[in-house]
């Protein structure tokens, strides 16, 4: 008896000291890391991983997909500027407000939208987010209406008159990014393992039967998205305190909408890692077309040459056609790995064991 | 049955997609065009679908007829910024209402 448990612990250990050890190196990164462009690269990796997995909570545990999360994105990051801008509050205060905020407005809209089922309920989160932007849009004397808010300095972050950061470098949101990471990578993990977690899946597995059941299916979406609007406005927030501009567009628009639900099925739904592997693959990826950096490569690997042609046509078209590509590998992986990439490795894992056995 | 499916559903969605592309050259007389005009219809023509009942022609119709006069009419008595909101707002009535659509018989 006594081997076999030691063996099983030996295995239950090996993904936790992994974490570990990545949790120290990403904490440690800052330190000997000092290119900009990596930092800047990382925290938007970090804010795709909050908004993403802040959507997994609603869309891939309790089955409600919500193409309409730009509505808290948007409710966080403008509460937050617009007390920093106009009211002078500090934002470490003023992501709270924010997070208060995009819960207020998930309620209410959670006790309109979740009525209605299915393709319904897409729509009718699609029509929200857009009434939000039109109204931001319009509400000039609120939110500076097209023009955005820009904000050119956060104020430095004191404790008892000690002065913690100044926000002046990447480092501080890097940290910050990393430490709501963290946080909503627990957060998951704890809903996936508990009673509530069970309550999200049966409605997400078959509503009717989870109501039969006794379980009181708007109290239960309504909390589902009130902790997918916290962690989507705390990515806003991170967002537009690291950028420093907002406007309607960008952080109500609709395509933020869909990037967000992107991350998340390219990962894979409904699983703890899936978000963050979607953002590592498609946050980098877009940057690399965006950049040019895949012409750059074939040229250098001297697979087409720089004044040929075709490399002519790569180097000058390649970046522009980015968006194009980009859609085109997001259907590709949609097809071909209809679970995700965690689904798609998890397949392997399985195929990878049968030829063992075998 | 003996139907192929593949097959209908191609020619529903080649069916759809002229509509779609006639009712694209019809505006352009009076609409201005850029490459992503269509993200505007796209959202528009859900709403309406929906809005009217899906599956159903005279809905279809009747919330095309809806959605242009509701944001014609918004548009005049709040500022053309607005119309869109009268838009959604509309829809969302009609779904909270009668989640089916106005002539939708589907029970869902």
């Amino acid at each position: 008896m006594r081997p076999l448990t030691n063996n099983m612990r030996g295995i239950a250990a090996i993904p936790v000291l992994l974490g570990l050890v990545t949790v120290i190196v990403l904490f440690l990164i800052p330190k000997f890391v000092h290119s900009t462009y990596a930092l800047h690269m990382m925290i938007l990796i970090f804010i795709s991983i909050i908004m993403g997995s802040g959507w997994n909570l609603l869309g891939g545990y309790t089955g409600q997909y919500s193409v309409g999360h730009a509505a808290y994105f948007g409710a966080g990051t403008y509460t937050t500027m617009i007390l920093l801008q106009y009211h002078h509050l500090a934002p470490w205060y003023g992501v709270w407000a924010g997070a208060i905020m995009a819960v207020i407005v998930a309620l209410v809209i959670g006790s309109i939208c979740f009525r209605l089922r299915g393709p319904y309920f897409v729509l009718a989160s699609i029509a929200v987010a857009e009434i939000f932007r039109v109204s931001a849009l319009n509400l000039k004397n609120l939110t500076n209406g097209a023009e955005g808010i820009l904000i050119t300095e956060v104020p430095p972050l004191r404790i008892g008159g000690m002065v913690i950061t100044d926000f002046m470098s990447k480092v501080p949101f890097y940290y910050a990014g990393l430490v709501i990471v963290l946080v909503v990578i627990l957060v998951t993990w704890r809903v996936q393992n508990s009673k509530l977690g069970y309550y999200f899946q049966a409605i997400r597995e078959d509503q009717d039967a989870a109501h039969s059941l006794g379980i009181n299916l708007s109290l239960y979406k309504n909390i589902a998205l009130s902790l997918s609007a916290i962690f989507t406005s705390l990515a806003g927030s991170l967002y537009g305190l690291y950028v420093g501009f907002i406007d309607p567009g960008t952080v109500l628009g609709l395509d933020l909408s869909v990037q967000i639900v992107m991350t998340v099925i390219i990962g894979g739904i409904g699983t703890i890692f899936g978000p963050v592997i979607g953002a590592l693959v498609l946050v980098p990826f877009s940057e690399a077309l965006r950049s040019n950096m895949i012409a750059q490569a074939l040229i250098d690997s001297g697979l087409v040459r720089e004044d040929s042609g075709f490399g002519v046509f790569l180097k000058e078209q390649l970046s522009h056609a980015h968006v194009l590509i980009y859609g085109i590998l997001l259907v590709v992986v949609i097809m071909y790995m209809p679970d995700g990439v965690m689904g798609f490795i998890k397949k392997l894992a399985a195929k990878g064991r049968k030829v063992e056995a075998a | 049955m003996g139907i192929n499916v593949k097959r209908m559903s191609i020619i529903a969605f080649g069916l759809g997609t002229a509509l779609a592309a006639t009712a694209g050259s019809l505006i352009s007389p009076t609409y201005y065009i850029f490459p992503q005009v269509g993200s505007v219809f796209t959202l528009k023509a859900f709403v309406i679908t929906v809005l009217g009942g899906m599956g159903s022609i005279v809905g279809a119709t009747l919330g095309g007829v809806l959605i242009g006069i509701a944001e014609s009419v918004g548009g005049v008595y709040l500022g053309s910024g607005w119309k869109d909101v009268i838009v959604f707002i509309l829809f969302l009535l009609v779904l909270l209402f009668k989640p089916s659509g106005l002539l939708g018989t589907s029970k869902d």
